[in-house]
């Protein structure tokens, strides 16, 4: 999959919540929460599906101090994270 | 008509009637402190089989507080049926149903229903205030309980329902209880705070942060089903009580003494 120019978005299974700018994600099929760091949380507030996986990589470069290449392997390496647990889907 | 028992469990009174007399009898012998004459809140029916198994594949919904206000759960033991509505709960299962789960799963469904959860955690009420310490198997839930025996109401060591009640929140004895036993009162009191407790060789204490208060409430409370709108349910619910209460971790050593630093630390 080329996730660069894949959209991606949160599941709808999944309750989510951002207390002090820092999200708590609850998996309802296994009961499992993730605390998620700030910049995990801007990523997950940024999967609505409507943008694809590179504006989010541009986003997170603009707020967030650092190498934009090792931003980007950072953040593609979450989404697969992600997708991996069935926390979010490619949309079709 | 069929044996039948009333129990009050916070402010909730739940009558369980079951034409197999064995789990009624077992609630007359064990949960004594918690029988009531008033006017049920929840009937409870208790249909036990032999042999019932698991109907894989039934019609039951997920579980779902926002689905014509009912409930309805599978576990591997038994299934549920709440219908708020007309305040009726219908229990299938075996004839060997472990009618505590039943009570546990029942108890904090209509706790979350009300704003409320039923939490791993120890309650004593010290001056008609009600101090709740919760954390996992071994953090000193029995411990602190025991170290409070002096002028102090143990409410519960294992088991504390958080009720909501006008804006506020207050703990509540159950008959879910640990290493402890039973209580002997069967009351509660508004909370003056919360403590999630760390064993240690010396009294400290921080403040949670909301988000970290929220999340430890999430793996304490006693959640029969998740589903997403009953872990969105709940993130209000944790939020609103972290919100109004102070919440801390507490480092302790197991020592009366503990006492006096809870005072300093909540006057």
């Amino acid at each position: 999959m080329d996730l660069l120019n894949s959209f991606i978005k949160r599941n709808d299974d999944i309750a989510w919540r951002i207390i002090d700018e820092e999200a708590l994600v609850v998996d309802s099929k296994d009961s499992l929460i993730y605390p998620l760091n700030t910049v995990g949380s801007r990523i997950w507030e940024l999967l609505d599906g409507k943008r694809p996986c590179s504006e989010i990589v541009d986003t997170i470069s603009e707020e967030f101090e650092g190498e934009k290449e090792s931003i980007k392997d950072d953040v593609l390496n979450f989404l697969e994270h992600l997708l991996e647990k069935g926390l979010a889907k490619e949309c079709a | 008509m069929n044996p039948n028992i009333k129990l009050k469990i916070a402010k909730n009174i739940f009558r369980i009637s079951s034409e197999n007399r064995r789990p009624i009898l077992w609630l007359e012998k064990n949960y004594q402190t918690f029988v009531s004459n008033a006017k049920a809140d929840l009937e409870v029916s208790l249909h036990l089989e032999k042999g019932w198994k698991k109907k894989r594949g039934t019609s039951l919904a997920p579980p779902s507080l926002r689905q014509n206000n009912r409930f309805l759960s599978q576990t591997r033991f038994f299934d549920i049926d709440m219908d708020f509505n007309n305040r009726k709960a219908v229990i299938s299962g075996s004839e060997d149903i472990g009618i505590v789960s039943v009570m546990t799963a029942l108890c904090s469904m209509l706790l979350i229903k009300e704003g409320g959860f039923l939490l791993h955690a120890s309650a004593v009420l010290k001056d008609n205030f009600s101090y709740v310490f919760f954390g996992p198997s071994g953090s000193g839930k029995t411990t602190m309980a025991r170290l409070s025996e002096d002028n102090k109401i143990i409410l519960t060591d294992e088991t504390t329902a958080i009720v909501r009640s006008n804006g506020s929140y207050h703990a509540y004895a159950t008959p879910f209880s640990g290493d402890y036993g039973m209580v002997k009162k069967n009351t509660g009191g508004k909370i003056k705070a919360v403590f999630l407790l760390k064993k240690d060789d010396r009294f400290r204490h921080v403040l949670l942060k909301p988000r970290d208060a929220v999340r430890q409430l999430f793996c304490s409370a006693m959640i029969p089903a998740v589903d997403p709108g009953i872990a969105d349910h709940l993130f209000n619910t944790f939020s609103k009580f972290t919100g109004s209460l102070p919440c801390y971790e507490l480092y302790f050593k197991p020592q009366p003494s503990v006492w006096r630093y809870i005072d300093g630390l909540t006057k």
